[in-house]
C-alpha cells in the first residue's frame, strides 16, 4: 500500500546521501539505503519569524523517514529527522552585530497530525550538532536533528503529518568561544501562506491481530513522547508514551539557611556517542545557587532580565550523576555494556568567592503585551568513566581509571515562552522543563589492565556529537519553605520523568 | 440621585455661567435649594443620614471567582489562572469611605511568572475591607476600594510581601467587581528575601487587575447590590 501524497514528499533521491550523513552526525545509525514501504519526507517550507528587529523571511527543510503504511494500533515512528533552517542575510547580521563568530542552532517544529477528522500535535525538536561559522556575507544554512515522538492511531484511514509553526533559538558564540551578547536570539515563525504544508500521509490499516507487539521499542528509537488515537478515534493530544517509572530519587537536601539555594531534580537521555540507542540517567540532584537578577532596558520594546546562576551536581555527595548503564558496540558490532560514571568539575571561584556562573537565563518580556521568551544555557564541564564493562556477556577488565583523557563540556539549552495569556510552555529554571544539547566525548585514556584498551573505546565512542535531553524539575527553595514544591525534608517534591 | 459633593460641584461650575443664562440661573437656584437640603441633613429633623445600602439583605454573604488575575511588578507579569474570595456585605451609614463588606479568605491559584510558578499566600486576619466612596446617581456602578490587603508571593528563591489597598469599581447589574490601581490605592513592597534583587525592591509599586463576578449568599446565584442612598 503505497501512498505518497503532498507537496513535501518524494522518493528516495540523491538528497538521501546527505541526509544520511546529517543523521550519522546526530550520533544514529541509519540503514544504508531507504527500506522498501519507507517514505521519505523531503519539503522545502517558507516561513516568516518574529525577530527583536522585525520580521525576516526563513526557509526551513524537513527531512525524515516514515513507515508507508501501518496497522491500527501500532507506531509510527518519524526516523532521521533532520530540519534545515537557512537564515537571509538579515538575521546573519544580527548574529556579526553580536559578535557571533559561531552559531549553534535548536529548532522545535509544531507537526499538525490529522486522521479521520481528528487533529493532535507533535513537536519536533531538534539540536545542532555542532556550531557553524557566521559568514561575512549571504545567508547561513543550520541543520539540527533530534528524536521525536512517535504516533498511534486508534483506528485505520490515512493518518496526515503538516509542518505548523516552528521556533528557532540561535546561540552564538564569540570567536574566542565565549557566549556572545545577546547569549542567544529566538526566532518565533509561522508558516507562510498559499503552500503545501503536507509532509507525508501514512495509510492505516485495521488491525487484523490484536495490535500488541510491533511498537518500537522505546530503547531502540529516540521517541520525545506520543500523540495517541484512543479507542473513540479523536486525538488524545500531549499524551505520553508508555516512560520508564522514575527511579527512586536520590537524596536531594537543600540549604534552608542559604537564601539563595535551589535543589532540583533531573533526569533523561543521552545519545553517549555512537551509541545503538540512547542511554538513560537516572534521577539525579541538582544543587542551585540562584544568582541576582539585572533588568536591561537597553532593547527597544523589552525589558531582559539576565540571570546568572550555578548548578553543580550533587550524588552521595560527590559531583556526579548516578551510575547509568549503558550499551554500545565495539568494533560496530559487538555488544558492549557498561557503567557510565558522569563526574562534573565544578565551577571555579570568582574573586568574590561565589561560584563562577554555569546557568545563564535570558528572559525577554515584550513591554507591549508582557509576553516572554526566557532562554536559558546551562555548560555544564564533565569527564566520563567507564567500568563493570562486558563485551558480548563477557566481563572485560578495564581497570579503575578508564575515562575520558580530558573534560568535555555539555552545552545545554531551554527555552520557555510565556504568553500574553500567562501560559508558561517549556523551560525555566524555575520552572522545570525539557533541555537539550549535543555532546562530543574526547578520546579515552587509561582503560585496560593487561592491554591497552583505549582505542577500542575511543573508536566505539569519541568524537561524533550525541543528542542530549534532559528533563529538570520544578526546584525547591530551601529558604521559602514552599510546600508546593519542597517536601518537609527540603528535598524537591516534583521528581521529573524522563523523555525522548 | 447626586451625592452632596456632586451636588457642590455642580453649583460651582454652574455659577461659572450663571450670568449668561435666564434659564439656567433658575436651574441653578433650584439645584442650589436642593444642596443646601442635602448638605446639612443633620441639622433637619427628619431627613436620613446617608447611607449605602447592601441587597438584597443585609447583611449577607457572598462569594466571588475570578479568572486571568494579573499581578504586574515593574514590568513582570505574574498571572493566576484564578482567584475565589468569600466575604459578607452590610449596608453601613455614611457618603465616603464606608465599610460595605468584607473578604476573607481570598485566594490564587494556577499562578505563573515567567521565571516560573509563584506561590501566593493571602493574609485575610484581619479581613480585607470594601469600602464605597462615590456612586452616579442610578448608575448602579459603586466607586470604592479594597483595603487592608496583605499577601506574600515566592517565584525561586524571591519572596516578597505587598500590602494596601486597590482600586475597587462594583457594578450592580453585572455583578462584577473590576480592581485596579491608582495613585491613592496601591499595594507596596514592604519587605524582600535576598534572592528578590533585581525582582523585587521595597517600595515598588505592583499592579493588581482582576475582575470578579460576585453572587450571593456564598456558591448562590443572585448578583448582590449595592445603593447609595443620600
Amino acid at each position: 500500500m503505497k501512498r505518497i501524497q503532498g507537496a513535501g514528499v518524494r522518493r528516495r533521491t540523491a538528497r538521501g546521501a546527505a541526509v544520511a550523513a546529517a543523521v550519522l552526525m546526530g550520533g544514529m545509525i541509519p540503514s544504508a539505503q531507504a527500506a522498501p514501504g519507507v517514505l521519505e519526507i523531503d519539503a522545502d517550507l517558507a516561513y516568516t519569524c518574529d525577530l527583536p528587529s522585525g520580521e525576516q523571511p526563513v526557509k526551513a527543510g524537513v527531512r525524515a523517514r516514515v513507515a508507508e503504511a501501518v496497522r491500527a494500533g501500532h507506531a509510527v515512528q518519524p526516523e532521521d529527522v533532520v530540519t534545515e533552517v537557512t537564515l537571509p542575510e538579515g538575521v546573519v547580521t544580527e548574529l556579526t552585530a553580536a559578535g557571533a563568530a559561531t552559531v549553534s542552532a535548536e529548532t522545535r517544529l509544531t507537526v499538525d497530525l490529522a486522521q479521520n477528522g481528528g487533529h493532535a500535535e507533535a513537536e519536533w525538536v531538534g539540536a545542532g550538532a555542532e556550531s557553524a561559522p557566521v559568514p561575512e556575507t549571504g545567508g547561513l544554512t543550520l541543520n539540527t536533528s533530534g528524536g521525536v515522538p512517535y504516533v498511534k492511531p486508534g483506528a485505520p484511514g490515512d493518518l496526515s503529518f503538516a509542518a505548523a509553526g516552528l521556533s528557532v533559538v540561535l546561540t552564538p558564540r564569540t570567536a574566542e568561544g565565549a557566549p556572545a551578547e545577546p547569549r542567544s536570539l529566538a526566532l518565533e515563525c509561522v508558516l507562510d501562506a498559499d503552500q503545501g504544508a503536507s509532509l507525508a500521509t501514512v495509510g492505516v490499516a485495521a488491525d487484523e491481530e490484536d495490535g500488541t507487539g510491533s511498537e518500537p521499542s522505546p530503547s531502540a528509537s529516540l521517541p520525545g513522547g506520543t500523540a495517541e488515537w484512543g479507542d473513540t478515534g479523536r486525538p488524545e493530544v500531549g499524551k505520553r508514551a508508555e516512560e520508564p517509572a522514575a527511579a527512586d530519587a536520590p537524596p536531594c537536601v537543600g540549604d534552608p539557611d542559604d537564601p539563595f539555594n535551589m535543589v532540583a531534580y533531573v533526569t533523561g537521555y543521552a545519545n553517549v556517542t555512537k551509541l545503538d540507542g540512547a542511554t538513560r540517567f537516572p534521577v539525579a540532584c541538582g544543587q542551585i545557587t540562584q544568582g541576582e537578577t539585572r533588568p536591561d532596558f537597553s532593547d527597544p520594546g523589552y525589558m531582559h532580565m539576565y540571570q546568572d546562576s550555578t548548578v553543580v551536581l550533587d550524588y552521595q555527595g560527590k559531583p556526579q550523576l548516578p551510575p547509568a548503564e549503558g550499551t554500545f558496540l565495539t568494533f560496530g558490532f559487538m555488544p558492549t555494556t557498561a557503567t557510565l560514571e558522569m563526574t562534573q568539575i565544578p565551577p571555579g571561584t570568582r574573586d568574590d568567592g561565589s561560584l563562577t556562573p554555569n546557568v545563564k537565563s535570558d528572559l525577554a518580556i515584550k513591554m507591549s503585551d508582557f509576553s516572554s521568551r526566557n532562554t536559558t544555557v546551562i555548560t555544564l564541564d564533565l569527564m566520563l568513566r567507564l567500568h563493570d564493562v562486558e563485551v558480548n556477556g563477557v566481563p572485560l577488565d578495564v581497570g579503575d581509571d578508564c575515562r575520558t583523557s580530558k573534560p568535555f563540556t555539555l552545552t545545554l539549552n531551554g527555552l520557555g515562552t510565556y504568553g500574553a495569556d500567562g501560559v508558561l510552555d517549556g523551560y525555566t529554571l524555575g520552572q522545570g522543563g525539557p533541555v537539550t544539547g549535543s555532546v562530543t566525548l574526547p578520546p579515552f585514556s587509561g582503560c585496560g589492565v593487561d592491554e591497552d584498551l583505549d582505542n577500542l573505546f575511543t573508536a566505539s565512542l569519541s568524537g561524533s556529537p550525541g543528542y542530549v535531553k534532559q528533563v529538570q524539575g520544578a526546584p525547591c527553595a530551601a529558604a521559602q519553605g514552599d510546600r508546593a514544591v519542597c517536601t518537609p525534608e527540603n528535598q524537591p517534591v516534583d521528581v521529573p520523568k524522563a523523555a525522548r | 440621585m447626586l451625592s452632596p459633593q456632586q451636588c457642590t460641584r455642580i453649583v460651582e461650575s454652574e455659577e461659572l455661567t450663571v450670568r449668561n443664562s435666564l434659564r439656567k440661573l433658575a436651574v441653578a437656584a433650584g439645584a442650589a435649594t436642593a444642596a443646601v437640603a442635602l448638605a446639612a441633613p443633620a441639622a433637619t429633623a427628619g431627613v436620613a443620614a446617608p447611607q449605602w445600602v447592601v441587597g438584597p439583605n443585609s447583611p449577607e454573604t457572598f462569594s466571588a471567582s475570578a479568572t486571568g488575575v494579573v499581578l504586574n511588578l515593574n514590568g513582570i507579569p505574574m498571572t493566576c489562572s484564578s482567584s475565589a474570595a468569600q466575604g459578607s456585605l452590610a449596608s453601613a451609614a455614611g457618603s465616603t469611605n464606608v465599610t460595605v463588606g468584607t473578604i476573607a479568605p481570598l485566594t490564587f491559584s494556577g499562578c505563573t511568572s515567567p521565571f516560573g510558578a509563584v506561590s501566593p499566600v493571602t493574609d485575610t486576619t484581619p479581613a480585607w475591607q470594601l469600602k464605597a466612596n462615590t456612586q452616579v446617581a442610578g448608575s448602579g456602578v459603586t466607586n470604592g476600594a479594597i483595603t487592608g490587603v496583605d499577601a506574600t508571593l515566592t517565584v525561586l528563591t524571591c519572596t516578597f510581601r505587598v500590602t494596601g489597598s486597590v482600586v475597587a469599581t462594583y457594578t450592580n447589574s453585572t455583578g462584577k467587581l473590576a480592581v485596579s490601581n491608582n495613585a491613592t490605592y496601591k499595594l507596596t513592597v514592604v519587605s524582600v528575601s535576598p534572592g528578590c534583587a533585581g525582582i523585587a525592591a521595597i517600595g515598588n509599586n505592583p499592579t493588581f487587575t482582576a475582575s470578579y463576578g460576585a453572587v450571593t449568599p456564598i456558591g448562590g446565584t443572585v448578583k448582590p447590590s449595592i445603593t447609595y442612598v443620600p
